[in-house]
């Protein structure tokens, strides 16, 4: 009976050492936290010609380091259809980034004299090594762009 | 038993070091404090000056990048020490350079003392600038930091 009771206490601990460190689905993406989109000169409103800045932290959830990041600027057109969209800037970056655990990112943007005036949305895509990617669509980073 | 306890100490330690939670990248980042310049300060144009700073780490360094850039428009990159400020105004013949640092990798503390040089042309704009620093410790992690000056001729 002894013995019984010994190896049910032990059962009890290890179905303990299985279940107490059970969490939730593990997020492994890049955290990218901080955005701002800005006039680097001050302000919200950026003339045509004009530098935006844009400044974001990101780290990785992961083992892997940060690989790159990618900046799109897009405006809302009247259509609403994506094909329709202007850009400022949909590129990639590697600039003091890969192979970081964490990193803060400040780059400046020229906004083209041909840009169309209006709002536009920011959105920040982070990749790390293993490729998993996180992006900022569902948040609304926006700059204004004026004559 | 001591068998037994033993065996029921191995599960204890199995829970403790399953639930140790991943690393904290904010244990990880280098500590940083810069020394001089100071927030504030005044530097030349075609002079140099002292940049000395001091930096630790839980696991060995990696690397200082920092850069200069204007600040006539008096923009922000987080909370740092506030100056007073020129009149905001456009560049026109904005400085900027940049500099990167290597540190020991073997080192957990080290303190660099360098004199930097800034590039006298007698025609780059006065005034507001900023200091970018980023500190990268040999894992890759990264703490940034900034701060203000001045940039008058000499």
């Amino acid at each position: 009976m002894k013995n019984v009771l010994k190896f049910l206490g032990l059962f009890l601990l290890a179905a303990l050492v299985i279940t107490a460190c059970k969490k939730e689905e593990e997020d492994i993406t890049p955290e990218i936290t901080n955005v701002e989109a800005k006039n680097h000169d001050g302000g919200t409103q950026v003339s045509l010609g004009g530098t935006i800045s844009v400044d974001f932290d990101a780290k990785t959830r992961s083992n892997a380091k940060l690989d790159y990041y990618n900046i799109e600027i897009h405006d809302h057109p009247a259509s609403g259809a994506i094909t329709d969209e202007y850009k400022i800037i949909d590129d990639q970056f590697t600039d003091n980034f890969k192979s970081l655990k964490n990193a803060h990112v400040h780059k400046h943007i020229a906004v083209p004299d041909t840009a169309n005036i209006g709002s536009y949305h920011v959105v920040v895509i982070v990749v790390d090594e293993d490729g998993n990617s996180s992006d900022t669509e569902a948040i609304e980073t926006h700059i204004e762009i004026v004559q | 038993m001591n068998k037994i306890i033993f065996v029921y100490c191995v599960f204890l330690f199995a829970i403790m070091i399953g639930c140790i939670k991943k690393t904290e990248t904010i244990i990880e980042q280098p500590v940083v404090e810069v020394i001089s310049p100071a927030p504030c300060d005044t530097l030349r144009f075609g002079e140099t000056f002292r940049f000395l700073v001091k930096v630790t780490d839980n696991t060995g360094l990696g690397n200082i990048k920092m850069d200069v850039h204007n600040n006539f428009g008096h923009h922000l990159h987080g909370e740092h020490v506030a100056c007073i400020m020129d009149e905001p105004k456009d560049a026109v013949n904005p400085y900027f350079d940049e500099w990167i640092l290597e540190l020991p990798t073997q080192n957990l503390e080290y303190t660099l003392d360098k004199q930097l040089y800034i590039t006298d042309t007698s025609n780059f704009d006065t005034g507001d600038y900023h200091f970018h620093i980023y500190i990268t410790d040999d894992e890759g992690y990264q703490t940034f930091t900034t701060m203000d000056v001045k940039i008058l001729n000499n």
